[in-house]
């Protein structure tokens, strides 16, 4: 399994314990791990479309923000492709794509109150429904992968910044 | 509980509330009364913590009802008592924004499964900067996390709530949080 898939599951096992009492240590970890799972997958993918050279992926992989890639996830959550990107691209954004775009934007959201906001708690149905989130952005990126405006969308992830200059 | 902690209970309550508020003669029966009914402890409940003649009105009413689900004639003096106090708040800036937003993610969601009571909004900034808006979704406390239709309906929610943010012309991000109605009547509950 790849450390995305690893994440994940590690997500769901932390957000299936103690079901009665879970404890908020657990419920932040899941979501921070949930968030991770998604933010490799996405690295991952965006390398391996970018860099020929595997040695050379993994530096690249290191170049990508999470602000940025928030960002570059809007226009794609919306289903409204700015100018430059409609260009490149006879599609439309496939409701799978939306679906990884706006999962990923709520889960940078979520992670981020997860491991820095103490005095806000989480829930076992807030919790899971966020990682059911997650599962289904995997299942709907495995079923868009292949699309070329998915490779648009990777592309974007990192250069998205430079492209609004 | 503070003034603004009060404001914010009364603008979450006008928000579960608003079919009832907003259309006085609408039907005090069938699913959107019993949601109201069960989302009580919430509308009624938090803003009875409050100071103030309104909130005085609402705890003794609070008292009556104890621990049971509320009469229709006590939901029906809860609404009134929430309808002067949303009346003597008035509108915030963005206020309007965040009702149109309510209001597409209600259209949006279309019926709702039985364990959502109802929606809140409230507007603000995420972690980094960018304006965004956040929608509260009310689950009765026996709701299943590990159900296919609580999954479901999950998953669908955020295309929701993007296209819901879209269609009340809105820019902003729109981001959800789930919390039963223990989570947030619970004292010193993060309030929506």
């Amino acid at each position: 399994m790849s450390l995305a898939d690893d994440l994940l599951e590690q997500a769901e096992h932390l957000a299936q314990r103690d079901p009665t009492r879970p404890k908020q240590a657990s419920l932040r970890r899941a979501i921070s791990s949930a968030y991770y799972a998604l933010f490799h997958l996405l690295i991952r993918e965006a390398t391996a479309a970018l860099v020929a050279d595997a040695r050379l992926r993994e530096l690249v992989s290191r170049a990508f923000d999470h602000g940025e890639m928030k960002q570059a996830c809007r226009p794609f959550a919306a289903g409204a492709l700015p100018d430059h990107l409609r260009a490149v691209t006879d599609a439309t954004v496939p409701n799978d794509l939306r679906t990884v775009a706006e999962v990923f934007a709520q889960l940078q959201q979520s992670r981020h109150e997860a491991d820095y906001n103490v005095a806000r708690g989480f829930s076992r149905p807030d919790t899971l429904g966020l990682l059911a989130r997650v599962r289904g952005a995997f299942e709907a990126w495995g079923r868009v992968r292949t699309q070329q405006i998915a490779t648009v969308f990777l592309v974007n992830l990192l250069l998205a910044k430079k492209w609004a200059r | 509980m503070n003034g603004y902690e009060f404001a914010r209970a009364v603008r979450t309550g006008r928000n579960l509330a608003h079919r009832f508020l907003s259309a006085p003669s609408a039907p005090r029966a069938g699913a959107d009364w019993e949601r109201l009914r069960a989302a009580a402890p919430v509308w009624l409940g938090v803003p009875a913590r409050g100071a103030g003649p309104t909130a005085q009105r609402l705890r003794a009413l609070a008292a009556r009802i104890g621990d049971g689900p509320p009469t229709d004639a006590e939901l029906a003096e809860g609404l009134e008592a929430l309808a002067s106090a949303a009346a003597a708040l008035g509108d915030e800036p963005g206020d309007a924004e965040a009702r149109a937003i309510l209001a597409a993610v209600e259209r949006a969601v279309g019926t709702l499964p039985p364990f959502v009571l109802g929606f809140d909004c409230t507007l603000d900034t995420d972690w980094s900067g960018d304006p965004c808006a956040w929608v509260w979704v009310l689950l009765r406390d026996d709701t299943d996390p590990d159900s296919e239709e609580f999954r479901t309906f999950s998953r669908e929610l955020g295309r929701h709530l993007w296209d819901a943010t879209l269609a009340a012309g809105s820019a902003r991000i729109p981001y959800s949080r789930l919390h039963t109605v223990s989570d947030a009547f619970a004292p010193g509950a993060e309030v929506a």
